[in-house]
This record gives structure tokens, sequence and C-alpha cells, in this order.
């Protein structure tokens, strides 16, 4: 094969991998990759909860220092604020798409809540902090429930 | 005494080589969501780097002349010149990572934004680099990085599932496409490209001669098991605590609270101390590894050894690989996606790595009676196989599994 034709060869090959990926990149989602999306968000909070909670915990117990504890809570601060900005950047395609989003909705605002009672509760004495931690486990438990039903 | 000092190095290669922040985070996501099922691609990354290692050390002990010189003199300059691309490539991308890393330990020690340090840490690195010889950075990081064993300890004090060691299966709600994509990342993370080019340029840098072969292989089989070990524990931590709660593991601070609730304070601060250590020295390690084989591969002089003055070039290299991967931090990408990626294309360039180091270390023109044997060819082989084999899958899997999803 001439230098030519593996040239051609080439340039084919990679507008096809370019014209896959755009088609890819640009096609509309359906419910599939809306379920697939709202999953992924609700196990990025998830895991920020369950997180925040075990730090928490350990805070209270003095097994970790306050330094950590920030750097801990803005990471998942971090995580909750990006799962909630890819669950609202796409609209639902369809009526069950729907349902998952008014189901997964209030859990991700009432993950934000729960996080920032803890972040409150983290300079205050430990006893607050075990209550803000323990009343976390309600919305951690919502989410795991979600992340079963629908993955 | 000197001996034992000379082992250091190794034990340096191993603990920022083989625990970096790629490392450390990619095995404690497979522990969160694998349990210890992927215990034995550890074992499998630890024996290919002691062989390939062992070959390059070999190499740097006989012939006197570090791996990418020879590869480029044996297989010429366009051969070598892919090699060169995509290794320094994915070194300066595994620095950025590193840089991160120390800076995301920073972070968990004084609270502070990383992107803060991240200016800081370069500039530190690069004045280490220019100023500070190299046996006190092998000696400071690479003793200072032997804290990670609170990890170790930490496993086992948290009691880990070990019987789920030999449960080679994804759990229940994984799948096995995930699995393998694990598989590889964890692999390729044990294979890094740098740490044989690290490893063969430090050997030359320390004069290795024939009669240095066992310090070399003491070294290797030393250093590298101690890094897998290490990197077991964050494994094995991340694999009890996590795992059970169903909490995918992504950021240090994650990775590191193993040890805060084993030991409390000071447990937690061993880690971060252990983590900071073992970045800086990967950093270290892969900011000379870029100027190693940018210098080796066009004849310039080189070496950490050499004042600055008369290894310009050299140092110029290092300082702007140092500078890209600050300029690539400060766009804000996230140093732990950063490493997964380059994880993933690593894999892709191994084979352009150790192939080349197979060839050499079979070539009598270099290495006369000290050439391969028939033991170090099979094993040499079948890890070729291997790394071929990861490096066709990488990509295929991280499209179908959207980078581990």
């Amino acid at each position: 094969m001439r230098s030519r034709d593996w040239a051609a060869t080439a340039v084919t090959v990679v507008a096809l991998l370019w014209g896959a990926l755009g088609y890819l990149a640009t096609r509309p989602a359906d419910f599939h990759d809306y379920r697939t999306m709202t999953v992924s968000a609700a196990q990025s909070a998830y895991g920020a909860i369950a997180t925040a909670r075990l730090t928490a915990g350990a805070r209270a117990d003095g097994r970790v220092g306050a330094p950590y504890v920030r750097a801990s809570l803005a990471d998942a601060r971090k995580a909750i604020a990006g799962a909630a900005k890819n669950f609202g950047a796409e609209g639902p395609p369809d009526e069950r798409s729907t349902t998952l989003r008014d189901e997964l909705d209030p859990l991700l605002r009432e993950a934000k809540t729960a996080l920032d009672e803890i972040e409150g509760a983290a300079d205050g004495v430990p006893a607050e902090l075990r209550k803000a931690a323990a009343d976390a486990a309600g919305v951690a438990g919502g989410l795991a429930r979600f992340i079963a039903v629908h993955s | 005494m000197k001996r034992l000092l000379a082992v250091t190095l190794g034990i340096l290669t191993a603990i920022g080589g083989f625990v970096d922040i790629g490392d450390i985070v990619s095995t404690s996501e497979a522990g969160a969501r694998f349990g210890l099922s992927h215990a034995w691609v550890l074992v499998v990354g630890v024996v290919g780097i002691c062989v390939y290692a062992e070959m390059a050390g070999r190499v740097a002990a006989v012939s006197g002349r570090p791996v990418f010189d020879l590869v480029r003199e044996r297989l010429g300059p366009r051969v070598a010149l892919v090699n060169l691309v995509g290794s320094y490539l994915i070194t300066v991308a595994t620095l950025g990572a590193e840089i991160g890393g120390v800076a995301l330990a920073l972070q968990l020690l004084n609270g502070a934004p990383y992107l803060v340090w991240v200016p800081l840490v370069a500039v530190v690195l690069w004045l280490a680099l220019w100023r500070v010889r190299f046996e006190t950075l092998e000696r400071v990081f690479g003793l200072a990085g032997l804290a990670l064993i609170v990890v170790l300890v930490s496993a086992f004090s948290l009691r880990p599932a070990f019987g789920t060691v030999t449960h080679l299966t994804p759990p229940a709600g994984e799948n096995w496409p995930t699995y393998w994509f694990f598989a590889i990342a964890l692999f390729a993370s044990a294979m890094t490209p740098y740490e044989v080019f690290f490893f063969s340029s430090g050997g030359v840098e320390e004069h290795w001669t024939p009669r240095d072969l066992n310090v070399s292989r003491v070294n290797v089989f030393v250093g590298f098991p101690l890094g897998g070990l290490l990197a077991f524990g964050f494994l094995a931590t991340s694999a009890t605590v996590f795992h059970p709660l169903g909490v995918r593991v992504d950021t240090l601070g994650q990775a590191v609270l193993p040890a805060g609730l084993a030991y409390g304070q000071i447990g937690l601060a061993l880690a971060i101390v252990g983590v900071f250590a073992a970045t800086f020295g990967a950093a270290m390690e892969t900011s000379l590894s870029a100027g190693y084989t940018v210098a080796q591969y066009f004849g310039w002089a080189w070496g950490k050894m050499l004042r600055p003055r008369r290894a310009t070039r050299f140092h110029l290299v290092v300082l702007v690989s140092i500078l890209v991967a600050v300029a690539a931090l400060l766009t804000t990408i996230d140093p732990i996606q950063l490493t997964e990626y380059m994880l993933i294309f690593s894999a892709i360039a191994l084979p352009l790595t150790y192939l080349p180091i197979l060839v050499v270390a079979n070539d009598r023109g270099y290495l006369g009676n000290k050439v391969n044997g028939r033991f170090a060819n099979v094993l040499g082989l079948v890890y070729l196989v291997i790394v071929v084999a990861a490096a066709v899958a990488a990509i295929p899997l991280m499209v179908m599994t959207g980078m581990g999803g």
C-alpha cells in the first residue's frame, strides 16, 4: 500500500470516528440515558452524604481534626452540587423520566440541607454533630433505595 | 550501611511510583466497589513491574547506560521517538496528578483549598530538584512515605473479609466490563512507564556497575512488593469501610479516612503525611523522568548529579514539564480525574515501553553474558502479552463503562 493510500485510510477512519462521536454526543436522550444520569447523580449524592456522616461521627469521637473535616465536607458539598447540576441540566424526555425526576429532586434538596446541618454543627459540641449525622440517615436511606430500585 | 542506603532508591521508586495519587484513589475506589476481588491484580502488577524493573536495573548496571538511551540506539530514532512522545505525555499528565495530590494532602492537613497550594508545591518541587542532593531527597521522601504503613495496619485492625480475596467476580450491582476496566487501571498504575525510566536512570546516576546487580535486585524485589503491599492497604481499608455502605470513593479524603477511624487523629495524620511524601516523591520522579527521557533521546547531558550548569537543557525540560503540569491543574481540572484518564492512556502506551526493554535486555552487545535467562524471557513474554491485551482493551472498556461509570 502506498503512502497516499495509508493517508486516505487514516483520514477515513478519523472521519468515521469523528462522526460516530458526534452522533453519540448530540443524539437526544431517551429514558435509559435519563435513568443512567439520575442514578449517577443519586450515587454521587449518596456517597457524599454517607461520607459526611462517617466524618461527622469520627469528629464527634475526636478521631479526626477540624481541617480534615472542613476539607472532607467541602468535597461532599462539591459532589452534591455537581450531582444537582448534572441532574438539572437535562430535562426528562418522557413521562417515566418525569416520575424519576420528581422522585430524585426532593432527595437531592434534602441531601444539601442535611449537609448544611452537618457543616453547621461541625464546630459545635459533639452531641449536636452526632444529631446532625443521625438526621442525615433518612436522606441517605432514601438515596440508597432510589439507587437500588432504579439501577 | 552504604548498601542499605542504596536500597532507599528502590523504596522511593516503590513508594512514589507504586503508591501515587492514582494508585491511592484507584485502589480505594476498586476496594469500595468490588471489595477485595481485585487484590489479584495488585499481585500481577507487582510481579510485572519487578520483572521489567529488574531488566532495566540490569541494563543500567551492566552497560552503564539508561534504558531509554539504548532503546534509541538499538531500535532507531523513529521508534524511539514514538516511545518518547507517548511516555513524555503520560509522564507530564502523571506529574500534574502528583502535584495535585500533594496539594490535596496539604488541604487535608490545614483546610485551605488545594488550588492555593499548587503553585507553592511546584516551586518547592523545582527548588528541591535544583538544589537538594539526590540522596537527601531519596531518604527524606522514601522514608517519610513509609508512614503509609499505618494504612496497612489499619486494614488489619478494621478486619476486612479476607476470605473474599478469592472471589474473582464482580459483586451484585456491578458488571464484568466495569470489573475489567478497574483491573486494567490498577494494572497500569503498577506498571507506569516512568517507573522503569526513573529506576534505570537513577541507577546510572548512582554509578551502578555489574557489582551492584544485587543492590539493584534488592531494590526491585523489596521496594516494589512493599509498594504493592501499601497499595493493598488502601484496597483493603476501603473494602472494609466503604464497600458495605455501597459508597464510591473518589476523593483523597475518603481514601485516608479509614486510618482515622482505626487509630484516631494520629493514624489520620500519619496517613496524610504518608500520602504527602508518596505523592511528592512521585512528583520528583515524574519530573526527573520527563527530563531523563527527552535528554537521553536527544543525547544531551543529563542527571540530577550533574551541576545544573552542566545539564541546562535537562533542567529546562524538567522546569517546563512542571510548568505545563501546573498550568493543567490551574484550569481546575480534578487531579483525581486527571489521574484516572492518565492510567487508561498509560495502559495503551505500555507496550511502547516494555517491548523495547525486552529487546535490549536480550542484546549481548550491551549485556554480554548478563542477558535475560530463559525464566526472565518467559516471564517477560507473558507480561508482554498481558500488557498488549490491556492496551487493546483499555479504550473499548473506557467507552463501554463510561470511565468505570
